[in-house]
């Protein structure tokens, strides 16, 4: 239950909206969280928990090379 | 934004540095507390990449298996009232002291597994001359749901609030000096609620490194590789790998919706003692919704099953397969334990994968 999965905003209506799970819809509420559509959310128990950054995922795709890249300089 | 976190050669790389960092170390034993974690380590053979002196252990971030022998009797009591019960599946199968929710609906008890505390509202308000319960259990992910559901939910619906918070459970489990942990993964999707803040008291106060992590495999050997960098350079932080979600500051807007309707309380763990401020409580103004004060539900606390180890799992001193019981007398099918029942149980998840966990 503790599970917790990234959907894209499809469709916003009120407080819950339209998400996509990789080609599953469902609604979910978005009490939580400030969102618009097209933005990616971190759903758990029908709520969105938190938005997702593309741009901090590929900071940290990043640093995960330079982390390895000191190595191979040593 | 998933795939690059699996891929094979960065992981590769990742374990290589590990075992080059682990040759500078005596032993390190990691603890992850969510279940989710123990999923992805296993799920993609995690351990058996990391050399023999680097050991990951899980803990106690097993929502469903944390819930006491007498919280369930509560729901299975609630149920026994002829209430509706509303529960996540999880919950299910896991057996009280006598009973499980499942047994009391194959006698007739309405039961009913709901995704989200959103539908149980929903049965209450479609059903007003009903009385709906919802079963809440689950850390900080979970309690903003149930905080915001509460706040227009019908007066025909209430919870048995059984959620808990993990920093506590983390400061006991060092303080009891039970287990000796040198780092810990950090649950991301408890993380993303809380931020930063609630882990650093740990740190300064036990010098133990922590790694918030995500769930992908590359999140998991990064965390690792960067605690062991820590314990090399003999510094203790707390680093967030899984910046993609969670932000310093947590939600603060979740975090506000919580505290309008919880205060923390003090709750035994299955398996701890009663770990102080380590649970939350509906705070006065939402006392209509406490099933407990509303039905009046007293049951003795009977403890946990004979002979399960699940204490001990959630403590981290045993893995599943040490259980003497695991994969014989206690299966999916007919679990003894909770650990056994959840798919984030550390005995479920070995034995799903048939490993050594
Ligand atoms: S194998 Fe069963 S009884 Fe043993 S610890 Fe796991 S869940 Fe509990």
């Amino acid at each position: 239950m503790c599970l917790a999965i990234p959907a894209k905003i499809l469709r916003i209506n009120g407080n819950s909206a339209e998400v996509d799970f990789g080609g599953v819809k469902r609604e979910v509420k978005l009490d939580l969280v400030d969102a618009k559509e097209g933005d990616w959310v971190i759903v758990h128990t029908g709520y969105a928990i938190q938005t997702m950054s593309e741009e901090d995922a590929k900071e940290t795709l990043r640093y995960f090379e330079e982390i390895l890249k000191l190595e191979d300089d040593n | 934004m998933i795939t690059e976190f699996r891929d094979r050669e960065t992981a590769k790389k990742a374990c290589d540095r590990i075992k080059e960092i682990a040759k500078n170390l005596d032993h390190a034993k990691i603890m992850h507390v969510c279940g989710t974690h123990e999923d992805t380590i296993t799920r993609y053979g995690i351990r058996s990449l990391l050399p023999e002196n680097v050991e990951v252990i899980s803990g106690p971030g097993c929502p469903v298996c944390v819930t006491t022998g007498r919280e369930i009797d509560e729901a299975i009591a609630l149920a026994d009232k002829g209430l509706t019960v509303t529960t996540f599946g999880d919950m299910l199968k896991v057996p009280g002291s006598e009973n499980s929710l499942e047994g009391v609906k194959a006698k007739g008890g309405d039961v009913r597994v709901v995704y989200s505390i959103t539908d149980a509202a929903r049965i209450a308000a479609e059903n007003p001359d009903t009385d709906v319960v919802h079963i809440a259990i689950g850390f900080e992910t979970t309690a903003p749901s149930t905080a915001a559901e509460l706040k227009t939910a019908p007066g025909n619906f209430s919870v048995l609030c059984c959620h808990r918070t993990i920093p506590n459970a983390m400061d006991l489990l060092l303080s009891s000096g039970d287990v000796k942990v040198n780092g810990f993964i950090d649950p991301g999707h408890v993380s993303a609620i809380i931020g930063l803040g609630p882990y650093r008291p740990l740190t300064e106060k036990f010098n133990v490194p922590q790694v918030i992590a995500g769930f992908e495999p590359l999140d998991v050997l990064f965390g690792i590789l960067l605690i062991l960098e820590m314990m090399e350079n003999g510094k203790a932080e707390v680093k967030n790998e899984y910046s993609r979600v969670v932000k310093d500051e947590g939600n603060p807007r979740a975090l506000e919706i919580m505290n309008e309707v919880f205060q923390p309380c003090d709750v035994r763990w299955r398996g701890f003692p009663i770990i102080p401020g380590s649970g939350l409580e509906l705070k006065e103004e939402f006392s209509q919704y406490d099933a407990r004060k509303k039905f009046n539900i007293k049951v003795e606390d009977r403890g946990e099953p004979a002979g399960c180890r699940c204490g001990d799992i959630l403590k981290g001193l045993i893995r599943p397969d040490e259980c003497p019981i695991f994969g014989k007398g206690c299966a999916p099918d007919k679990p003894v334990g909770p650990c056994m029942v959840s798919s984030e149980g550390a005995c479920a998840i070995a034995y799903k994968f048939n490993k050594n966990a």
